[in-house]
């Protein structure tokens, strides 16, 4: 496998408050973030809130600038860029490769515009075609993503939530894209449309060769879609591993509780009490020191609280996890988890 | 092991009833059809099913909280107060006799804590007021009440929290403290429509939890409006799956989520994507087309447009409830057409 995009110690602050009295309180969304995405994967970026897996999205496409550290994209055939490097004429022809699916397919949909322009749109940016050409794609596009051609002089308001996210699927990949940033792009839908729009951007994977990175909080969804799964929790990676390794065994003892806690639906594995999920996430101004988690880890012992794990390889494996413990303890992962007795 | 006072005796039963919405250019909207539900004491039912179902109007029909062009036409909603039963669908919406049921004998909780709060008043106060409006208390009584509440929920430093703003706390607190107010005058039923949706997984978890042990110390019935079947699996006894204003499938959690009779339940379990290994995982099955709107709805089964089953009967004749087995039914022509292999 050939790696598409790289990010090395990445890092974002954001600067709250402050003004002409003075300097403002830094946040630090994003703490010395390091993986690599290959080319044909599914990368899923899972975690909470406020964990910074939306900010991560945005710093690889460069809608927010970064703080420190590399954002390294390979071209097809050329030789490997640093995106944050790069300015905005500079990255103009990048922005073909890489594209984003929003969240709520209203709110990313100019309601003033046409279906048909709203996907056509892109080409015109980039004045790659025009005239009969330029309609053909349009329309071939959305046939692709399931959008009958005479429903293009229609606006968006007229469509419902799973047609406006096809809409904005076709507006990623009019340009023929190779990696698409899809943030949270079915968890606004009902559960048979969701369904649907997984199937489509399974299916277009294939037909176009495409890269996803999925930012996703619904960990069911992630483990039918991706092939490798980085969790973040306070602006840091805790692992990173090949879905099925991180569902089997999690390393982390934060994948564990994200796992306890997903509902299943199977009523005979209902899980009962769960008394071990304590406490709630910090806010990111007072990050606790040593490991970000140890506030709330059941297994946290002293050197938690001061030092600092870094995120490494377990046993050689292709499993990464930042846990002081991570090859001793004996977490539990998902698949046919064991029936818990109710306290 | 929590009393439940005559476990059997359902609480809440809802019969027949139909909700139409008038509009003065339009012809009306029946949003619900011919619903029939039963709740009883310490016993959860979850009303599943995709936006625009009428899950939500049938539970906010239950407290009269429906807006002003809301009629329920027909059918009844019978409570049981303790001295003989009343229905609901027949008092007013502001009538003394509903406004003492409403929050006192039945309360609710909402998706979005931060929306259903007061922004303006600490929550200790809107919590205070709540049980001053239901209850004949001194307002320091009350607020030793509230804090009491608070700490039941989970709420730390409850006492300090009751002068805190709603935006003073997390998405999680907000939703304790919504709790807190809703169980205040110790409700015999609780509705919640969609209390973990704005939350995250860990948090959701909480809450589940917290919900549980609540109704297994008060012994409340517990009406849980959902979209989420990961969600009913792991708090519902019992389960009305609702479409487009039907409830086309109910019955045992158990039951239903082995045996779906109904096409759409069978079709709502295929698009949730199993938590199973690379290979066995399955290509998701959804549901064709888009759920169409209540005004083109079939006059017969509302999932006829959807269905991969659709015959003849369909469109036109609106499906008896059929009992599958006990405590088990489903609005469906298969079922009466083909009993045998239905049943089998």
């Amino acid at each position: 496998m050939t790696t598409l995009l790289s990010v090395e110690n990445l890092s974002k602050v954001f600067t709250l408050g402050g003004g002409l009295f003075g300097k403002g309180r830094d946040l630090v969304a994003l703490n010395d973030i390091n993986l690599t995405v290959e080319q044909g994967e599914t990368l899923a970026i899972v975690g909470e809130s406020g964990c910074g897996k939306t900010t991560l999205g945005r710093c690889i496409i460069k809608a927010l600038s970064v703080t420190s550290g590399h954002v390294r994209y390979h071209p097809e055939g050329g030789e490997a860029v640093d995106l944050t490097t790069l300015n905005k004429r500079e990255i103009k022809p990048l922005r073909r490769d890489i594209r984003m699916i929003f969240q709520d397919p209203m709110s990313s949909l100019n309601p003033n515009m046409r279906v048909f322009d709203i996907v056509a749109e892109p080409l015109r940016i980039h004045k790659l075609m025009r005239g009969k050409e330029l309609e053909a794609r349009v329309y071939d596009t959305l046939a692709k993503v399931g959008i009958a051609s005479d429903a293009a002089g229609r606006y968006p308001h007229a469509f419902s939530g799973g047609q406006r996210q096809r809409i904005g699927i076709a507006r990623a990949l009019v340009l023929d894209p190779r990696l698409v940033i899809a943030d949270e792009a079915v968890s606004a839908l009902d559960v048979s449309i969701q369904a649907q729009v997984l199937n489509l951007l399974d299916d277009l994977k294939a037909d176009f060769g495409l890269t996803y990175i999925f930012i996703s909080h619904d960990l069911g969804v992630v483990n039918y879609i991706a092939d490798r799964v980085v969790v973040m929790y306070l602006g840091h990676v805790v692992e990173n591993a090949p879905t099925e390794m991180l569902f089997e065994r999690p390393r982390h003892p934060y994948t564990e509780m994200l796992l306890e806690a997903l509902p299943i639906a199977d009523p005979t594995r209902r899980k009962g009490r769960r008394t071990e999920l304590k406490g709630e996430i910090p806010y990111l101004g007072n990050r606790p020191q040593g490991c970000p988690f140890h506030t709330r880890c059941k297994y946290a012992q002293d050197r938690c609280r001061s030092e600092k794990p870094a995120l490494r390889t377990i046993n050689g494996t292709a499993q990464q996890a930042a846990c002081h413990f991570a090859e001793t303890l004996e977490l539990t992962g998902a698949y046919d988890a064991p029936q818990k007795a109710i306290a | 092991m929590p009393q439940i006072p005559m476990a059997d005796k359902p609480l809440l039963t809802v019969r027949n009833m139909s909700i139409s919405f008038s509009s003065p250019d339009e012809a009306d909207i029946e949003a619900v059809r011919q619903v029939d539900l039963s709740l009883t004491p310490g016993k959860t039912l979850a009303l599943v099913g995709e936006s625009g179902c009428g899950k939500s109007v049938t539970a906010r029909a239950v407290l009269r909280l429906l807006d002003k062009n809301a009629i329920i036409p027909s059918g009844e909603i019978l409570f049981d107060t303790g001295q003989g039963a009343v229905d609901i669908a027949r008092l007013k919406p502001d009538s003394l006799a509903m406004r003492s049921i409403r929050g006192a004998e039945i309360s609710m909780i909402f998706q979005e804590p931060m929306s259903s709060l007061s922004p303006v008043h600490t929550i200790g106060d809107q919590i205070d007021e709540f049980i001053i409006l239901h209850e004949r208390l001194s307002p320091k009584q009350a607020r030793e009440r509230t804090v009491a509440l608070l700490d039941q929920v989970g709420v730390p430093g409850a006492r300090d929290r009751a002068n805190a703003y709603p935006f003073e706390l997390s998405g999680g607190l907000r939703q304790r403290a919504m709790i807190a107010m809703a169980l205040a005058c110790t409700p015999k039923l609780l509705i919640a429509d969609e209390p973990t949706t704005a939350l995250d997984v860990t948090t959701q978890a909480q809450i589940l939890d917290l919900l549980r042990q609540l109704q297994d110390d008060y012994g409340m019935a517990m009406l849980f409006i959902t979209h989420d079947l990961g969600v009913v699996a792991e708090v519902a006894d019992e389960i009305a799956v609702m479409y487009l204003g039907d409830v086309v499938e109910q019955g045992d959690v158990y039951e239903v989520f082995r045996r779906p009779k109904h096409p759409y339940t069978q079709a709502l379990m295929n698009s949730v994507p199993r938590l199973s290994r690379k290979a066995d995982r399955k290509r998701l099955s959804p549901i064709k087309g888009t759920v169409p709107s209540p005004r083109d709805r079939p006059s017969g089964c509302a999932f006829t447009s959807r269905c991969p089953h659709a015959f003849a009967p369909c469109p036109a004749q609106r499906p008896e409830r059929t009992q599958v087995s006990a405590g088990h039914v489903a609005r469906c022509h298969l079922l009466a057409h083909e009993p045998a292999e239905a049943l089998a």
